[in-house]
């Protein structure tokens, strides 16, 4: 049987741009192989759609369904070895490792997302500083190029097309199938402390001392201005295991590895404008700088509130409206970090962009995919209201003094960025653009972001 | 003879309907034996139920096209106790246009959606007869019910199904052998994919959740969804000079 195709409405997670169009949806990987040497339009690769940048749509090609490809292969429960197919979604991942005492070495902050999107990424999670990115903790993948073939790579076998495929946003072909290394846990629970920072400099100051934790993460006021700007809570976070489970609840010993299904909240409409104005927005963030700098005692969270907060109301990427959201995430070396941070909080303070979720972290050193994200020093991610044409030049200016930083933009959740500073931000773009030109010199694979950037 | 209370025959376990019921199986500890064209891909579907549910999946291969492959079914299904359900899910609509001008595609219709089917029963027969309680679940299409012109072949092969599933549940219940034949609507499957409009179409997993249910409940016919009964007996209440006259659907 040929491969159909549906036309569906397809957005990414921040909804900029929401389009119709086609999508193919394979229920194996020899059919995808017999279909991508034969296809006449361009193909954009896709897992569960929730990259917040234009990376998932392409309005002027066809789309790959890979969620039927949603087999686990084998699981090795020794080593915590799990090899699977690329559709899999972390959901799935944990809900069969974890009760058997693994837990992904690394995880975004959704678990939404299918092992393949979070290669094609390289998403990094809150333990980046200590762990890297996703990338580095996959073994082994098989990547079906655009002539149909099946290239078994990992970073000891064709190395080069791993990395390339690593943060490779879906241009060197379709991962089909994925090995990685799972992280040893004791429990389902997670040692959790908040502490809370007066302002951005105390901030990034406890972030560099607390950089032994397993996972920490900050979440800033980003409306809050003057001697508190950059006021926010540093969320520390360690696997707990039996015995800090005996000492905090000595209950959950009988049963450690309990799952929690994702709950079924929803956004059913998309809320009026006012809801996330600059009023509504300052008073979301000081209740929630007030509720979460009360408690400063070590506690246990379970893995679903502390990993994955914004998977409990699903659709919540409609709270900005229908326009939907920019989600404006940055990292930028560890010598001018500090500066270049406190620039953007200020900027974006003072001209009213603010965010319900602002978020910064410390990131360790980077991996060899040219096209990864992540390098040593610190990342902030912000979402904002899509505005105009000031809103764009204010952001514009944000990126010239990240690139000239040393810095980045994320482009997996970009949709805005000027394709002039890619090449500063990215400087192995041309590299990797010409390896990835090898592979599919027909330019089969190819996505929204591609085109606005010229990426290839 | 007792059939193996915890056991299920799927054929066509790779369709997406019959991935979903081996998973209910699983779900349930049940040990599954599957059966399947493709053999990589129910290679795939038995490695992922086997870590999901940590359950006995067995493999075995079935054409529809082709006669032989009944026999080595049955052979190979000799040699172990007899299950205590056994679905069969194989149908392909084709591609009407092509075959009904194909003398070859038209036979292969036939053969996929009703030969395949009878060809397996009569080779088990004898074991079914043998296994009081055993339920045959048979899979046919709301398209049975009345021919359409967009596509005869398919729809004959269903009703004839659905006759051969009335003998045979009548030959069967003195034997204490059930015989379930499902009307299944629009699911959303590789076969109706881009096909169907998506508000008609249910999704596997609740397609086979209900066809569970039917079966454990020892239904005889059973429309799933349940809104085709009214929606299938007013078409058939249509009379013929009627029926003949409106547009192609």
């Amino acid at each position: 049987m040929n491969l159909r195709s549906r036309v569906e409405t397809l957005y990414p997670w921040a909804l900029r741009p929401t389009i119709r169009a086609p999508v193919y949806r394979p229920d194996t990987s020899r059919e995808i192989a017999a279909f991508l040497p034969s296809a006449q339009v361009e193909i954009t690769p896709r897992g569960a759609g929730t990259a917040y940048g234009d990376i998932c749509v392409n309005p002027c090609g066809s789309h790959l369904s890979l969620l039927r490809l949603d087999k686990f292969l084998e699981f090795d429960k020794e080593q915590g070895i799990l090899t699977c197919q690329g559709g899999v979604t972390l959901n799935e991942v944990i809900n069969l490792v974890l009760p058997q005492g693994w837990f992904p070495a690394v995880s975004p902050g959704t678990a939404q997302s299918t092992v393949g999107g979070c290669m094609a990424c390289d998403a990094h999670g809150k333990n980046h500083h200590i762990r890297g990115s996703f990338a580095m903790t996959v073994k082994g993948m098989k990547l079906l190029t655009s002539d149909g073939q099946t290239h078994e790579c990992s970073p000891e076998q064709e190395a080069d097309l791993f990395w390339a495929t690593a943060g490779g946003l879906g241009q060197t072909g379709v991962i089909t199938q994925l090995t990685i290394q799972l992280a040893k846990v004791e429990s389902s629970w997670i040692k959790t402390r908040n502490i809370p920072t007066r302002d951005l400099e105390e901030t990034l100051a406890l972030i560099d001392e607390h950089a032994d934790a397993t996972y920490s993460v900050s979440w800033i006021d980003s409306l809050a201005r003057g001697r508190h700007m950059g006021r926010g809570i540093i969320m520390l976070g360690e696997h707990a295991t039996m015995e800090d489970l005996l000492r905090q609840n000595p209950t959950l010993c009988d049963r450690p590895f309990e799952l929690r299904k994702a709950t079924s909240l929803f956004l059913p409409f998309f809320p009026p404008p006012w809801a996330s104005n600059t009023f509504a927005l300052r008073f979301f963030n000081a209740v929630y700088y007030r509720a979460h700098s009360r408690s400063s005692q070590t506690r246990l969270t379970n893995y679903r509130s502390f990993f994955y907060p914004l998977d409990s109301v699903k659709s919540w990427n409609r709270i900005y409206g229908r326009r939907g959201f920019i989600e404006y995430q940055v990292a930028v070396p560890l010598r001018n970090g500090r500066e270049i941070c406190l620039e953007i909080c200020e900027t974006l303070s003072r001209t009213g962009n603010g965010s319900f979720l602002a978020v910064i972290k410390r990131m360790g050193p980077g991996n060899p995919g040219p096209m990864s994200f992540p390098i040593e020093g610190y990342t902030l991610a912000i979402d904002m209201r899509a505005g105009w044409d000031e809103q764009a030049k204010i952001l514009d200016g944000l990126d010239r003094l990240v690139a000239e930083a040393g810095g980045r933009v994320y482009l997996v959740k970009d949709s805005r960025v000027d394709s002039r500073w890619i090449d500063t931000m990215y400087p192995r773009r041309r590299e990797w653009a010409e390896f990835v030109a090898r592979h599919d010199p027909r330019g089969l694979f190819s996505s929204n972001l591609v085109h606005r950037l010229n990426l290839r | 003879m007792n059939p193996e209370p915890n056991a299920v025959l799927i054929i066509g376990s790779t369709s997406s309907v019959g991935q979903s019921l081996a998973a209910e199986y699983g779900r349930r500890g049940w040990r599954l034996i599957l059966a399947s064209r493709d053999r990589d891909f129910q290679a795939e579907e038995a490695a992922d139920l086997r870590i999901r549910y940590v359950v006995e999946v067995e493999e075995y291969s079935y054409n529809a096209e082709d006669p032989f492959s009944a026999k080595s079914l049955a052979n190979a299904l000799r040699t172990r106790m007899f299950p205590k359900k056994v679905f069969i899910l194989i149908g392909d609509p084709g591609n009407p246009e092509q075959d009904l001008n194909d003398a070859i595609a038209a036979i292969r219709v036939t053969q996929v959606n009703y030969v395949g089917a009878t060809a397996l029963v009569a080779e088990m027969l004898v074991q079914i007869e043998e296994h009081r309680g055993t339920q045959i679940i048979l899979i046919g299409s709301i398209a049975g019910i009345r021919g359409r012109a967009s596509n005869p072949l398919y729809c004959a092969a269903k009703a004839a199904l659905e006759v051969f599933a009335q003998g045979l549940r009548q030959r069967l219940y003195r034997r204490g052998v059930g015989v379930l034949l499902v009307r299944l609507g629009y699911v959303d499957s590789r076969m109706s994919y881009g096909l169907t409009a998506p508000f008609l179409t249910l999704s596997p997993g609740k397609a086979a959740r209900q066809i569970i249910h039917a079966a454990e409940a020892g239904r005889d016919v059973v429309f799933i969804p349940n809104w085709w009964l009214p929606a299938m007996l007013t078409l058939r209440l249509i009379p013929e000079w009627l029926w003949k006259r409106l547009p192609p659907f």
